[in-house]
């Protein structure tokens, strides 16, 4: 999960939104598998962005 | 699609015959049986004990429907068609625990423990994860109906029997001092065993004392046939009871706690009865046990077997010498309810005769089959 969101942030910085939103989705996907806390605000950045409801 | 007349087993206890040789070894007769006996009904598939944690998940092949049990988060044990809204995959394929949400390993949809469709990874395109055609809310879990009762976990899979409260209302309020917490044993209170006959079979010997005296001979000391009493109730449920329960001691006597608040009746009653289809229990004083028959086709059924106690901490030696004495009882059924499975096989068998004075509580799950099986019992309700 960390990985991803740590590549998803280096794209973003990079202005390369849609790659960093792949990655963010999978960062995302992974806290939610394990329940983690990381869920809620990674939900949060991906619904500021237009890909989350 | 097999037609078997069925007449001579809605006859009274007297004259009836019982269900015809197929309905013990034809697979074209077990899928007939799916819908009337198991989907439209309330049968059950497992123990809540079998997930005793907030997480918890195993999956159940109910009668080839795939299945989950979760016992979510907020501690309700619910009960889900193991299969995503997207592509059909299978979501839980072995027991395990679910510490966040039911992803599916496929494109990893993700569901609530409620059952809620909460993430649909790149559905609208790669980092999109909305599309304006694909509503969350019209895609989630399909939940099968569940009723925990005893422990055991019930469910209707057609979704509209009349409430197992309404179904089962007699035998709720006939056993209702043991609606206390019951402990379950642990690892060393369970088993499985395996069969080689028709569920059916199961439950009709499971139901009866005749027998008692002649495959339990263990019995005879202290338990004899006159002290048993059939239990009937058409259309629900039927069994027998003794009025000579004797307790297990351990070597240094000591017995099990007994459920609090017991009335004098059950110093020395224990009764056994059958929830029709599949679940036989039984209570006693000091425990009680669940059986949960597991059919794998016509001529295969698993028995799961779980063994409860009034107190969380009973002596470790003294449950497994009343899990071992039980074992030893029902493997000595399995023995006939094997021998009949195999002699069912037999030409022109007619389904036998029932003995009016014994075979009572067989003969009424005879019937109930069959009038669920000629519709006449699924138009009354």
């Amino acid at each position: 999960m960390r990985a991803y969101t740590v590549e998803a942030n280096r794209l973003e910085r990079l202005g390369e939104t849609d790659a960093a939103m792949f990655f963010l989705t999978h960062a995302y996907i992974w806290a939610l598998d394990g329940g983690l806390p990381e869920a809620n605000a990674l939900h949060a950045r991906l619904r500021e962005a237009g890909r989350e409801v | 699609m097999t037609v078997t007349d069925l007449t001579a087993v809605l006859k009274p206890v007297a004259e009836a015959r019982g269900l015809p040789n197929a309905h013990y070894i034809s697979e074209a007769v077990f899928e007939q049986e799916r819908e009337p006996l198991w989907f439209q009904t309330w049968a059950g598939i497992c123990t809540a004990s079998d997930v005793p944690e907030p997480g918890d998940a195993r999956p159940v092949d109910f009668l080839g429907v795939p299945l989950f049990v979760l016992r979510g988060r907020d501690g309700i044990v619910r009960v889900f068609q193991n299969i995503c809204r997207h592509r059909g995959m299978i979501l839980v394929n072995e027991p395990r625990k679910i510490e966040g949400a039911i992803r599916c390993p496929y494109h990893s949809w993700c569901y609530s423990h409620q059952g809620k469709l909460v993430a649909t990874p790149h559905v609208g395109g790669p980092g999109q994860n909305t599309h304006p055609d694909m509503d969350r809310d019209e895609m989630g879990l399909m939940e099968v109906r569940a009723h925990v009762w005893m422990d055991v976990v019930f469910i209707n899979l057609s979704g509209d029997a009349p409430p197992f409260e309404d179904v089962h209302a007699d035998l709720i309020a006939r056993w209702c001092e043991f609606d206390v917490p019951l402990y379950h044993g642990g690892a060393d209170s369970t088993f499985t065993l395996e069969c080689g006959t028709n569920w059916k079979l199961a439950v009709e010997n499971y139901c009866e004392s005749y027998h008692l005296p002649w495959v339990h001979p263990g019995l005879n000391s202290y338990s004899r046939l006159e002290d048993h009493y059939h239990i009937i109730e058409p259309g629900r449920f039927s069994g027998q009871g003794t009025e000579v329960y004797r307790q297990i001691e351990d070597q240094d006597g000591t017995r099990f706690p007994d459920f609090p608040g017991l009335s004098a009746k059950w110093d020395q009653a224990g009764e056994y009865i059958t929830v029709t289809p599949n679940v036989m229990l039984g209570v006693q004083r000091d425990h009680v046990f669940a059986i949960v028959l597991e059919p794998k086709g016509a001529g295969r059924t698993l028995e799961h077997i779980h063994l409860y106690y009034a107190s969380p901490a009973t002596p470790e030696s003294l449950r497994q010498k009343n899990a071992e004495q039980w074992r030893v009882v029902f493997v000595e059924d399995i023995g006939v309810v094997e021998g009949m499975q195999a002699a069912r096989g037999s030409y022109g068998y007619d389904g036998g005769r029932f003995s009016p004075a014994m075979d009572g509580p067989t003969h009424a799950f005879h019937t109930w089959v069959a009038e669920r099986l000629s519709g006449t019992s699924i138009a009354a309700e």
